[in-house]
């Protein structure tokens, strides 16, 4: 059977008409909410993932920041605003000065919740890579008065040290906070390179002009390796829902390759530039603590896919400044679902166990040595920890 | 290069408008430097191996031609089997053989100071050897002339859509098509068009967007529970299915828009009842291969009933370890062969089961049963190692935990199970099997599906992709 030239025109014509039917009713259905408050549905969500980020920022910031989506007022460096966070403590607390993410927050909860003496102060943002972390700590230094600092290193965040925003390397749902880009000097010292968008304000400021806007990217493409101008631009292609699940898919196989230069099956990659970066930031930050006075503790966050890839990359590092580390690998499985929870963060159990753990290595630092002395080698994070801690593994 | 890549489209947008304004022997020579770029673009030092393999055959077969000895000819097929055995063996087998020998003189104290080389294992080896060998059987057996252009040879060898993953084209049937010149009619073209979209839909959608909730559960290093080792076996065999019948439609599709007929290597395997029919769908390229160069040869179901048991064994056995170096293929293989045996003998060979004409729910019943006995032999497939054989064997049959924490496959791939398995009930059920049903449909319902595949592919873009399952082969 050879078909006839019109009835294959008119499949032709049937098929576009199908798909720009669907395209404008999946548009339709799926909407996002107007108002940026509101938690979009499911699949309203997962048809706006590949619209661009200059889009989603005109979405999330409304011209108040009470109006704008949580998502976007999280994390910022300005305007400096210490809140409710404690820079002291009372007599009879000690203040643990916390800085990461969301994995780190519980851990660090879970801490608290377990000796009333320890007062937290928290500061970061989602997914927070330790450059911005470091920022945070760097913002707090000869104001903050900390008997101890934690820097918490999320493994699935160290891609985004080679980023000046959470928007570039979190595409699909973008936090919007900005930290400068560090690079290692000769002498293997990490240097800022500030963004030129510090503050939610100026996020507002740079989507209502187009010349700041331009200067915001130009920064970008200086210094955040994940910048795809196609990515970031708004353009008519937003309104179509198909157009939009095709730039999801350039983003996907972008940042897959982006990915596989900074981490592979076996690990983190030994020549990346993030890697360098973060051994480079969290030996300035182990030494900086040292000299304020302070015990710089480093949390390895080794969350799912990620194994000890971590606490491999970095604890020989941190080892040989003698600094006290944990990598959460050590105690859970982040591969094993069942230490997670839905959204993929651990488990409130686990959260305890790796709590229990870190009390026990701080308080075996505490009165031994006094803060930001390296520990006794018999006290070595490294050791394997305790059949009562590792029960449930 | 792969299918499901841009350079492949990029290759394909500048080989394919050539191709067609070429005449025929220039076609030819195109589809051959274009076959040699395809593979070379994996490594360069693949393209020895298919040149030696193609030279030996092609040799070969010039010989058989001058001569009607039977001993010479006898010979001359024995050295061109052996080296392409003893090539496919030495590549793909001689660090499993050599391991496991080391392995088993362990106990004893003996230790080899050698057990395996650092041997690279060329992509389709098995695909292509197979193929070449055939052309050598049936110039053997006279079933076809022998091929005087050595250019010609090469390009079925080589023949890029289907050089690393099948369909195994017999040399009596691509060679003729190689030879001949070629006309490209709108019916090819629409159908071959089809095919690749299919392909596409089903490997992009389909098996690369449920493969991370197989790897989860095959790869973890945890305890799991029954359910979750029940839900990813089906799903691999979802997997399976979508990832090697996909890159044969796209084979078949690019083939057709070229305008060769490639035969079809899949048709609906997961209706089958029983393991014969499931063998007549599943890898038909193969299994006939199989069948008409090993099994007939040493003996088929002409001898005794315990003789054809034995043979069954020894076809799939060796058809499990054709799949690749390592026992669990074995053993999925001997398990093939143990449940053709089985079912033989349940039937004492006839169709007892009346395939085609037995009650609509009586079959679906059949179906869901049957689909079961295949599940385990993915299981077998699949699995890393004997302990998580026997490990995910008791939990399948013996553990009934809850919950399963298997992730959820993504959002194009569940929509796409449920388009794919739509069509294939209507074709199965509405059409009777026939693979070109979508054809009858008005053009508004054809364009509706059209536009559904497209909507879950361009959808399924995002699932991070996979390497084909049988590269590997």
């Amino acid at each position: 059977m050879n078909p006839r030239r019109s009835d294959l025109l008119a499949t032709a014509l049937w098929t576009l008409a199908f798909l720009i039917a669907a395209d404008f009713a999946l548009g339709r259905v799926f909407r996002m909410p107007a108002d940026p408050r509101q938690p979009p549905a499911p699949l309203a969500q997962y048809f706006d993932f590949g619209a661009s980020i200059e889009s989603k920022m005109r979405r999330m910031v409304a011209a108040e920041d009470s109006a704008s989506a949580p998502v976007a007022l999280a994390g910022w460096l300005e305007p400096f605003n210490d809140g409710n966070a404690p820079l002291a403590a009372p007599a009879g607390r000690r203040l643990v000065a916390v800085y990461g993410q969301s994995f780190t927050f519980q851990l660090t909860q879970a801490l608290a919740a377990l000796d009333s003496t320890i007062l937290l102060r928290t500061r970061g943002g989602p997914s927070s890579p330790a450059s911005h972390g470091y920022a945070f700590w760097q913002s707090d230094r000869g104001r903050v008065h900390a008997e101890v600092a934690i820097l918490g290193v999320l493994a699935s965040s160290v891609r985004g040290l080679d980023a000046s925003s959470a928007a570039t390397w979190e595409f699909e749902a973008p936090p919007l906070y900005t930290y400068p880009r560090y690079r290692v000097d000769a002498r293997g010292r990490p240097v800022p390179h500030p963004p030129y968008v510090l503050s939610l304000a100026g996020v507002r400021a740079a989507l209502a002009d187009p010349v700041r806007m331009r200067a915001w990217q130009a920064q970008l493409a200086r210094d955040d390796d994940w910048y795809d101008p196609l990515l970031w631009r708004a353009s008519w292609l937003d309104h179509s829902v198909f157009a939009r699940v095709l730039r999801r898919a350039w983003a996907q196989r972008q940042q897959r390759e982006h990915l596989a230069r900074v981490h592979g099956r076996a690990g983190f990659r030994e020549d990346s530039d993030n890697l360098r970066t973060l051994r480079a930031l969290i030996g300035s930050f182990v030494e900086g603590c040292r000299a304020d006075g302070t015990l710089p503790v480093v949390l390895l966050l080794e969350d799912a896919g990620y194994a000890d890839h971590l606490s491999r990359a970095l604890g020989p590092e941190l080892d040989r400044r003698g600094a006290l580390w944990m990598g959460t690998h050590e105690l859970a499985d982040a591969g094993n679902p069942a230490n997670l929870k839905a959204d993929g963060h651990f488990i409130p159990a686990l959260n305890e166990r790796l709590a229990r753990a870190l009390l026990a290595r701080l308080d075996s630092v505490r009165g031994v040595a006094g803060p930001g002395i390296a520990p006794p080698r018999q006290d070595s994070p490294r050791r394997p920890a305790p059949a009562s801690e590792r029960a449930g593994k | 290069m792969t299918f499901v890549s841009l350079v492949f489209l990029v290759f394909m947008l500048i080989l394919y408008p050539l191709y067609l304004v070429l005449p025929h022997r220039w076609q030819n020579h195109l589809l051959l430097v274009g076959s040699l770029i395809f593979y070379g673009w994996w490594d360069w030092r693949f393209l020895g191996l298919l040149g030696f393999t193609s030279t030996l055959d092609w040799w070969v077969g010039r010989l058989l031609e001058r001569t009607s000895d039977p001993a010479r000819r006898r010979f001359l097929l024995t050295a061109s089997i052996s080296a392409n055995l003893a090539t496919l063996g030495f590549f793909k087998y001689f660090n499993f053989f050599a391991g496991s020998l080391a392995s088993l003189l362990a106990p004893f104290g003996i230790h080899l100071g050698w057990t395996t080389l650092h041997i690279i294992l060329p992509i389709g080896i098995s695909f292509y050897t197979f193929q070449s060998m055939s052309y050598t059987f049936d110039v053997y057996r006279r079933h076809m002339p022998t091929c005087r252009s050595y250019l010609d040879f090469m390009t079925f060898v080589s023949f890029f859509p289907q050089l690393v993953a099948g369909p195994i084209e017999r040399a009596v049937d691509l060679i003729p098509r190689v030879q001949a010149p070629r006309s490209i009619t709108r019916d090819a073209l629409t159908r071959g068009l089809f095919l690749i979209l299919l392909g596409l839909f089903k490997k992009i959608a389909v098996s690369d967007g449920v493969a991370p909730s197989v790897d989860a559960v095959y790869n973890a290093t945890h305890a799991l529970s029954g359910a979750d080792v029940r839900i990813a076996t089906w799903l691999f065999a979802v997997q399976i299915y979508c990832d090697f019948s996909g890159y044969s439609d796209i084979a078949r599709g690019l083939a057709k828009v070229m305008g060769f007929d490639l035969m079809t290597n899949f048709d609906q395997p997961y209706v089958s009842v029983n393991p014969s029919e499931f063998w007549r769908r599943w890898h038909i390229s193969l299994s006939t291969w199989l069948r008409d160069y090993l099994y007939i040869p040493i003996g088929g179901n002409r001898g005794t009933e315990r003789q054809t048991y034995r043979n069954l064994m020894v076809t799939m056995g060796l058809g499990g370890l054709w799949h690749g170096a390592a026992w669990n293929y074995v053993l999925w293989g001997i398990y093939q062969g143990a449940i053709l045996c089985v079912h033989r003998w349940f039937t004492r060979g006839r169709r007892a089961l009346r395939e085609f004409a037995t009650p609509g729910w009586l079959r679906v019943l059949q179906i869901a049963i049957f689909f079961q006995v295949v599940c385990y032999g993915w299981l077998l497939f699949r699995a890393r190692s004997f302990g998580q054989i026997v490990a995910f064997t008791r939990d399948a049959l013996l553990e009934w935990r809850l919950p399963a924490h298997v992730p959820t496959p993504s959002l194009p791939a569940l929509a796409g199970l449920a388009l794919l398995v739509a069509l294939e009930a209507w074709q199965a059920a509405a059409a009777g099997g026939r693979a070109t049903f979508y054809r009858s449909w008005p053009a508004p319902v054809r364009g509706a599906v059209y536009a559904a595949l497209l909507a879950v592919f361009f959808m399924g873009l995002s699932n991070a992709p996979t390497q084909f399952i049988y590269f590997q082969f």
